[in-house]
């Protein structure tokens, strides 16, 4: 499984010990909860989501407003009073309760949106992230407003964000291959067909919404507890844009792609930008280079999708050998993406 | 309030309504033929914006018209060279549909950063003649001269835009690609230079309402595409992607709901404005998923 390759690069890090490469792999692991939480959603229906990203921020910040000690949100969110103010979680309940508490806003929201489809359906999770944006900015009581929400404690190391991505990845599989998933995904192929055989395509659909809300939540949780400060533009439209092109890039068919893709772009991103700060220090012709790393990116996006179109895995995903599954028995299905 | 109120705010808002609707023809004729949602638009507004910038900067006494057609042409220009480096080629490789609009995605990250490592990522202002920025006084109601400018050139720019589609042979050629482009290509019609043409007319509408845009604004920065984009997006899905009409309402729809939110909302609850505007546009769409003005041919689009 793709896990493997994870594991053995995460250990590698570790073994490695460089803070700024660690960082990017954390950051990488937690593009890995997100896109599989995107794909989970996305992948299955066949509606793109623009709005995945609001759950991430609602993760965040519901899980800071959670897990932060009383004596320090007395200093950073004064105007916070009521049992918010006074309560103070371990990491894990924290992140998991704000989780929950997205998954439920996301039910909420999600019961109307899912009547929609195609291009309306995707106009309206963007206007649900513009939506998140505008009331985040606007609850100063609980989320600071415009000004960045500080004194994060650390909690997520790189095993932290590896434990979790793995988890995020487990669930998206486990997910695609569940009964809903595969109600899901015939909805996606031949929607009236599926309705045909009696699947509830607005209920199956809404189902995923809900869990790729929660996947997207303990990203954004994880992540705000890693970057330690927090604001709503950092969770806006350029995160939103990555993640989606992340997912894309790897193929929106297969959890796998979904891996593969928030690998590739986190790798050729932090490529580029070392290659822009080696070519800055030649100062060639007294130029630096800064700024050219999403130039490339976006270049290198379209290239891959003129070459690959259907993404890096093509909706396949990464197996067991054949030997090896059929010992395990028929749990592990045949999935054609 | 008194009627001269209500008629200022009137006209404010079919001023605004006729900018809307002009970016959201230009996103619509696209995605008509392509069915895609043309996300670097918003850049063609910029680049707009900086063209005027440059001119103004060399101080060469150009005259604010010739400004105003250069700064059109060159959008033209970058929507074509869009669509053949970027567009085409990834069509090419029939992807899936989803693949069009990350492009879209990149082409506006790539303009975005190549302004801002080229020029500055700070704001740069414009100049507009003074018989743009001044303020009409006429009886009892004062009016800003760009509101008035912006009506005029929004009206003439539907009527020529009506003309070009109903009268002339790109036009129906145009016309019939939106409605079905596979028959239409099997007619005769060559798919490359019909899409280019829609890239070209959408650039020039967007050239257009760039400099009615940023008329209101008077300065230009990268970013500065990201709100006009937003906007023309949820224009043409509210008033129906299928159809160039629904844009002209949803367009006008937009511009008075964005007047109309700010007179009536209370001041504790105006912050929130936006999340009020696309809110409506969900309920909107929940209740009209095609659209308020459906096309003839009922798609669904994925």
């Amino acid at each position: 499984m793709l896990i493997v390759p994870l594991l053995v690069l995460a250990t590698a890090i570790d073994l490695y010990d460089d803070l700024m490469l660690e960082r990017i792999v954390i950051n990488m692991f937690v593009s890995v909860i997100l896109v599989v939480g995107l794909q989970l959603f996305t992948g299955n229906s066949g509606v793109v989501s623009f709005g995945h990203i609001s759950f991430m921020a609602i993760g965040a910040y519901a899980s800071v407003l959670l897990i932060m000690s009383p004596d320090k949100k007395a200093y950073t969110l004064p105007y916070l009073t009521g049992p918010l103010s006074e309560i103070a979680l371990p990491f894990i309940p924290g992140i998991l309760l704000a989780a929950l508490f997205t998954a439920v806003l996301a039910a909420l929201v999600g019961f109307p949106l899912m009547r929609l489809s195609g291009s309306a359906a995707t106009m309206a999770t963007f206007a649900l992230l513009i939506i998140t944006h505008v009331i985040l900015i606007n609850a100063e009581t609980y989320t600071r407003g415009t000004r960045t929400m500080y004194g994060l404690d650390n909690y997520t190391t790189l095993w932290v964000s590896v434990f979790w991505g793995i988890i995020a990845i487990i669930g998206g599989f486990l997910f695609k291959e569940s009964r809903v998933g595969l109600m899901l995904r015939a909805s996606r192929e031949q929607g009236e067909a599926a309705a045909a055989i009696g699947v509830n395509i607005v209920r199956v659909r809404w189902v995923a919404f809900i869990v790729s809300a929660f996947i997207c939540a303990l990203g954004g949780a994880v992540w705000a507890h890693f970057i330690c400060s927090i604001s709503p533009y950092t969770m806006y439209m350029h995160t939103t844009f990555l993640t989606v092109a992340m997912l894309i890039v790897g193929g929106t068919g297969s959890v796998s792609g979904a891996v593969v893709g928030a690998v590739a772009i986190t790798g050729l991103f932090e490529g580029l930008r070392a290659m822009e700060i080696w070519i800055s220090t030649l100062r060639i012709a007294g130029q630096t280079a800064a700024g050219f790393t999403e130039v490339f990116l976006g270049a290198a996006m379209v290239l891959l999708m003129v070459l690959r179109p259907y993404g890096l895995m093509i909706g396949r995903e990464v197996r067991l050998p054949a030997r090896w599954r059929r010992k395990l028995g028929p749990a592990t299905g045949k999935s054609a993406g | 309030m008194k009627w001269a109120e209500i008629a200022e705010l009137a006209i404010a808002a079919v001023s605004l309504g006729s900018i809307y609707a002009l970016m959201a023809l230009g996103l619509v004729l696209v995605f008509g033929i392509l069915r895609l949602i043309n996300f670097a638009y918003g850049e063609f507004i910029m680049i707009g914006g900086y063209v005027m910038w440059r001119l103004q900067r060399m101080s060469i006494g150009i005259p604010w018209v010739l400004e105003v057609l250069l700064a059109v042409v060159m959008v033209v220009i970058t929507a074509l060279v869009l669509e053949r480096v970027a567009f085409r080629q990834v069509r090419r490789s029939h992807g899936p549909p989803i693949n069009l609009l990350l492009t879209s995605f990149a082409c506006s990250a790539v303009l975005q950063s190549l302004v801002m490592v080229l020029i500055s990522p700070r704001s740069k202002g414009i100049q507009y003649p003074p018989l743009v920025s001044a303020d009409l006084t006429l009886g009892p109601l004062r009016i800003a001269a760009f509101d008035v400018m912006a009506m005029i050139v929004g009206a003439m720019a539907l009527v020529g835009l009506t003309i070009l589609l109903r009268k002339t042979f790109l036009g129906i050629c145009l016309r019939a690609a939106a409605d079905d482009f596979t028959m239409t290509r099997l007619l005769g019609v060559q798919a490359n230079r019909v899409i280019a043409s829609a890239f070209a007319i959408s650039g020039a509408l967007a050239g257009i309402s760039s400099v009615l845009y940023l008329a209101r604004i008077g300065l230009v920065k990268p970013d500065i595409g990201l709100g006009p984009v937003i906007i023309a997006f949820f224009a043409s899905v509210v008033g129906g992607m299928e159809s160039l009409a629904g844009a002209v309402v949803g367009g006008f729809l937009l511009g008075f709901l964005t007047v109309g939110l700010q007179v009536v909302l209370p001041a504790s609850l105006l912050a929130y404005r936006e999340a009020f505007t696309f809110l409506i546009i969900i309920v909107v769409l929940l209740f009209r998923p095609q659209g308020l003005v459906p096309g003839r041919h009922m798609r669904e689009v994925r």
